[in-house]
């Protein structure tokens, strides 16, 4: 794995249509290697087989919405943890305040552009590890 | 780059088409060619090609499907609307209309209808107000409910594929700028 950039994303959304996309968006034009489910569950149960690099999380799922499935995830992954962003329409200072405070490395808001967001998850990986 | 035997130059060139060809005749000329990664450069160059046309095909399906379902969630949005508004809502009623609206919020802005997507944001906004609450809209919020919705639906009614910036993307254009 570079260190310069995540090469393994797991892309967590309970809408179909946005796993698409985001596959489309970061797989064809952005070149990393994509994995995707469609619930916190799901994500969990695939996780350490996969074994992302970086975790783009829908806020709002049902059943199981994105800081639940954050803070699941934090439970398996005591050490060396995937850099986890959360996908959101909430983009307030007090949201985003609630995201980084669960340990979220970056947020990218929803409705994203597919053109630029490869940029953006390079962006907020280099903002991680400056 | 090594200058190459000639017989073995041709055995070469025959294994490639109209555009590498004539890249690889202008080389024989200068007598200086990486056949190798020319070949190289030549098979992930068509492969890198064929996954965009597939991918483009699909993008266009998503943009495509996208519009027909917005037409259905608008429809189902309406029809929940209208039981409130005819008093027979129940908090559920409100919830599955505002369910319906955030999907159109995340959904539509990202394959190119961002109008579509301020309006359901703010119909959403409205909504989520009132399910916090575990009340209904009445009166004067009914009817804001109302016109917020007709606002969204008619932003919808202009959604086709070819609306979308996204339906016309080049694909190739976007790959070959990454890095």
């Amino acid at each position: 794995m570079s260190p310069q950039e995540p090469a393994r994303i797991m892309v967590v959304d309970d809408d179909p249509d946005i796993l698409n996309i985001a596959r489309i968006a970061l797989e064809t034009m952005g070149g990393f290697t994509i994995e995707t489910c469609s619930s916190g569950q799901e994500a969990i149960e695939r996780v350490a087989a996969f074994d992302p690099d970086m975790i783009l999380l829908d806020s709002m799922m049902p059943e199981m919405d994105g800081a639940q499935t954050f803070q699941a995830l934090a439970a398996r992954h005591r050490s060396d943890a995937p850099a986890v962003v959360f996908f959101t329409g909430r983009v307030g200072n007090e949201d985003i305040k609630m995201f980084t405070g669960l340990g979220a490395v970056g947020v990218v808001e929803k409705p994203f552009d597919p053109m630029s967001l490869a940029g953006q998850v390079r962006d907020i990986w280099a903002r991680a590890r400056a | 780059m090594y200058a190459e035997p000639l017989a073995y130059v041709n055995v070469k060139i025959e294994r490639l088409d109209g555009q590498a060809a004539a890249a690889g005749s202008a080389s024989i000329t200068n007598s200086y060619i990486d056949y190798g990664t020319l070949l190289a450069t030549k098979g992930k160059d068509e492969e890198e090609r064929e996954c965009h046309r597939v991918m483009q095909d699909e993008l266009r399906k998503l943009v495509e499907g996208c519009c027909e379902t917005l037409a259905h969630q608008l429809r189902d949005i309406d029809r929940h609307l209208r039981r409130i508004e005819d008093g027979e809502g129940m908090h559920d009623t409100l919830v599955l209309a505002l369910d319906l609206t955030h999907q159109i919020a995340g959904l539509s802005g990202t394959m190119g209808f961002r109008d579509v997507a301020i309006a359901a944001r703010e119909l959403e906004r409205f909504m989520r107000d009132f399910e916090t609450a575990a009340t209904l809209p009445e009166g004067d919020d009914l009817a804001l409910l109302r016109l917020r919705f007709e606002t969204l639906r008619s932003h919808g009614e202009d959604a086709t594929p070819e609306a979308s910036a996204l339906y016309h993307t080049d694909l190739a254009q976007f790959a070959s700028g990454r890095g």
